[in-house]
C-alpha cells in the first residue's frame, strides 16, 4: 500500500511539474509585462493608513 | 568532483547571478521589491513557492527522516495534504481573506485589525522565531553539500588553509543574499523559475540512480529489518524509539494547518498574487506537488540506509544519520552529472535563502522600524533599509551557524522554532473570522508561543533531563495560545470595534469574475 502510494505521488509530481513549468513560463512573461506597464503606487509601502481597507474608528 | 563538474557548477551559479542582475531593473518601488506589485499568477507562483518549500535544509532533514524513520513520513505528508487541500486549496480558508486585505506582511494586518502595539510585538516575535529557524540552514546545508560534492574538510587557497565548511557557507549565503538584494521579489521569482528546472532534474536524477543502485528487494528488506511496522506507520514507534508517535503527528498536522498564515516567506508569496482566487489555486497546486517532491528525497534516505547501514564508520561522528544520504548520493552520481546536481542543491538553498532574507527584512523594516518612526520612510530609504537588514541577517546566520549545535533532530528544531511563529497564524485566523478577537488575546498568544519554545531551547542546554521533547513543547504552546485567545475573546467585546468582514471582498471578487466569464 505504501509503495503504491509512493509511486502514485511521484508520478503526479512528475506530470504536474512539467505542466507547471510550461504554464509558469507564460505567467513569467505576463508578470514582467505588468511590471513594465503598471504605474508605480508609491503609497503602497506597508503603512496601514495607506491600505485599501482602513477601518475608520 | 572533476574539472568538468566544476565547470558546469560554476557556469550555472554564474548564470544565475547574471540572470538576477539582468532583471533587477524591473524593480521600481517598495511594492515591487516585496510583493512584485501583486502581479504573480498561479503557475509562476507554484514554481516559486515550490522552490521555497524544498530548500537544501529540507532535503537534509527529509533525507534524515528517511534514514531514521523509513517511509512513515509519507503518511504524515499525506495526512497533512488530506486536511490542507479541502481547507485551503478548495475553500481558501483564511488565505483568500488575508489576500483581500492587500497587506504586504502579516503584522501589517495585525495593526489593521488590532493595534500598532500588536503589529510591533508580533513583528519582533516573528522575526526572532524566523531568523532562529533559518539560523541553522547555512551550517547544515554546508555540511550536506560538502559531503555531496566529495570535498575535503580543508582547502589551501593563496597559501592559507581554509575550512571548506566556512567557504561553502559564504557561497550559499552570498548568492542568496545577492539575488535578494538586487531586485527583491522580482529577481527572487525570476531566478526561482530558472532554478526549479535544474533542481527538479537533480531530484529525478539522484532518485533514479539511488533506486538503481539499491534495488527494490534490498530497499524493502531494509525497511522491514530496521523499522518493522514503524517504517510504514507514523503512529507506531518501535521498541528502540524509532518512528514518530501520536503527539508528533498531532503537532505536525496542527503546524501544517497554521503554516499558510504564520510563515512570512510563504505569506509574501500569497500577498504577491494578482487575486484572492489565485491565492487559493496556488495553495491547491502547491499542496498537490509537495508530497511527491518530499517523497523523492525520502527515498534517498532509505536507499542510503540500505547501502551504508546504521553503523557509522570510525570517522562518521554523531551526525552520521544526518549526512549519510549526502555521501550516498555522491557515491551514486557519476562525474558529469555531479556538477549539475551540486548546482541543483545550491539552487535549493538559494531559493529558500533569498525568500527568507526578503521576508524577514520586510518584517523588521515594515513592522518594527517603520511604525516606530514619526514620519513615513521614502521609497529609496525604505529599500535601502531592507537591504541593510538583509546584510545584518546574513552576518548573524554565519555566526549562529558556527556556534549552535541543536540537541533535537533537524525536523524537531525547525518545527520547534516554527512554533514561535504560529502565534501569527492564530492571531490572524481569529482576526479574519471572529468579531470578538481582541488585542489582549493577541498579546497573550504571542507571549505563550514565544515563551514555551524558548524555554525548551534554553532548558535543554541547562537541564540534562528536560521533561518535554521539542514537539511536545510546540504542541503545548499552540494549544495554550488557542485557549487563551478564545477565553479573552469571550470575556471582552473590545475587538468588535475594528472588525471588517473581508469575506465580502472575496465574494465581490467572485461575483465580478463570474460576470466577466458570462460575458
Amino acid at each position: 500500500m505504501t509503495y503504491l502510494t509512493v509511486a502514485l505521488l511521484v508520478a503526479t509530481y512528475v506530470l504536474f511539474t512539467i505542466w507547471v513549468l510550461i504554464r509558469g513560463w507564460f505567467d513569467l512573461l505576463h508578470m514582467l509585462a505588468e511590471l513594465r506597464q503598471e504605474p508605480v503606487d508609491l503609497a503602497d509601502d506597508g503603512r496601514v493608513s495607506n491600505a485599501s481597507h482602513v477601518i475608520q474608528e | 568532483m572533476i574539472a568538468v563538474d566544476w565547470l558546469i557548477f560554476a557556469s550555472l551559479l554564474a548564470g544565475l547571478v547574471a540572470l538576477s542582475w539582468g532583471f533587477r531593473r524591473y524593480m521600481r518601488s517598495v511594492a515591487d521589491f516585496l510583493i512584485v506589485n501583486r502581479s504573480m499568477r498561479t503557475y509562476l507562483g507554484v514554481s516559486t513557492w515550490g522552490m521555497e518549500g524544498i530548500g537544501l535544509i529540507s532535503i537534509a532533514y527529509i533525507a534524515e527522516q528517511g534514514f531514521t524513520s523509513g517511509l512513515s513520513y509519507v503518511w504524515m505528508t499525506l495526512l497533512n495534504t488530506a486536511l490542507y487541500i479541502p481547507v485551503f486549496g478548495i475553500v481558501g480558508f483564511g488565505i483568500r481573506r488575508f489576500r483581500a486585505t492587500r497587506v504586504q506582511t502579516i503584522p501589517q494586518y495585525h495593526e489593521l485589525r488590532y493595534s500598532k502595539g500588536v503589529r510591533i510585538s508580533n513583528g519582533i516575535v516573528l522575526a526572532t522565531g524566523g531568523i532562529l529557524n533559518m539560523a541553522i540552514f547555512p551550517i547544515v546545508s554546508s555540511h550536506f553539500l560538502i559531503r555531496f560534492m566529495g570535498l575535503s574538510n580543508t582547502i589551501v587557497v593563496f597559501g592559507a588553509e581554509w575550512q571548506c565548511v566556512y567557504l561553502i557557507m559564504l557561497l550559499l549565503i552570498g548568492i542568496s543574499l545577492a539575488i535578494a538584494l538586487m531586485g527583491g521579489m522580482v529577481t527572487v521569482i525570476v531566478t526561482d523559475y530558472a532554478q526549479s528546472v535544474i533542481l527538479v532534474s537533480t531530484l529525478f536524477v539522484i532518485t533514479a540512480l539511488s533506486l538503481q543502485r539499491v534495488g527494490f528487494d534490498k530497499f524493502d528488506l531494509t525497511l522491514r529489518e530496521n523499522f518493522g511496522e514503524a517504517g510504514f506507520n507514523p503512529f507506531v514507534t518501535s521498541a528502540e524509539g524509532q518512528g514518530f508517535g501520536v503527539t508528533w503527528v498531532a503537532f505536525f498536522l496542527l503546524s501544517g494547518m497554521l503554516a499558510p498564515l504564520c510563515f512570512p516567506p510563504s505569506t509574501t508569496k500569497l500577498s504577491s498574487t494578482d487575486s484572492t482566487n489565485t491565492t487559493r489555486k496556488l495553495a491547491l497546486l502547491n499542496q498537490i506537488l509537495s508530497p511527491g517532491r518530499a517523497i523523492l528525497v525520502l527515498l534517498w534516505g532509505v536507499c542510503a540506509l540500505a547501502a551504508m547501514g546504521t553503523t557509522p564508520p570510525s570517522d562518521g561522528g554523531v551526525d552520521y544519520a544526518r549526512y549519510a544520504t549526502a555521501e550516498f548520493a555522491h557515491n551514486v552520481t557519476p562525474s558529469g552529472l555531479l556538477g549539475l546536481c551540486a548546482a541543483g542543491m545550491v539552487f535549493a538553498y538559494v531559493a529558500t535563502g533569498n525568500s527568507y532574507f526578503l521576508a524577514w527584512s520586510a518584517i523588521v523594516v515594515n513592522d518594527v522600524i517603520a511604525p516606530l518612526r514619526a514620519s513615513p520612510l521614502s521609497q529609496q530609504l525604505h529599500i535601502r533599509l531592507l537591504r541593510i537588514v538583509m546584510v545584518c541577517i546574513a552576518a548573524f546566520l554565519f555566526v549562529w551557524g558556527l556556534l549552535y549545535d541543536p540537541a533535537e533532530s533537524l525536523l524537531e528544531y525547525i518545527y520547534l522554532t516554527g512554533a514561535i511563529m504560529t502565534a501569527a497564524a492564530i492571531v490572524t485566523f481569529f482576526g479574519l473570522y471572529w468579531r470578538r478577537a481582541n488585542s489582549l488575546g493577541a498579546y497573550l498568544t504571542v507571549a505563550f508561543c514565544l515563551l514555551v519554545p524558548v524555554a525548551d531551547l534554553i532548558g535543554k542546554k541547562l537541564i540534562d533531563d528536560y521533561p518535554l521533547r521539542g514537539h511536545e513543547s510546540g504542541l503545548i504552546a499552540i494549544l495554550l495560545s488557542f485557549l487563551v485567545f478564545f477565553v479573552t475573546g469571550l470575556l471582552s467585546r473590545s475587538g468588535e470595534a475594528r472588525w471588517h468582514d473581508y469575506g465580502e471582498d472575496v465574494r465581490e471578487e467572485d461575483r465580478l469574475r463570474n460576470a466577466a466569464r458570462m460575458g
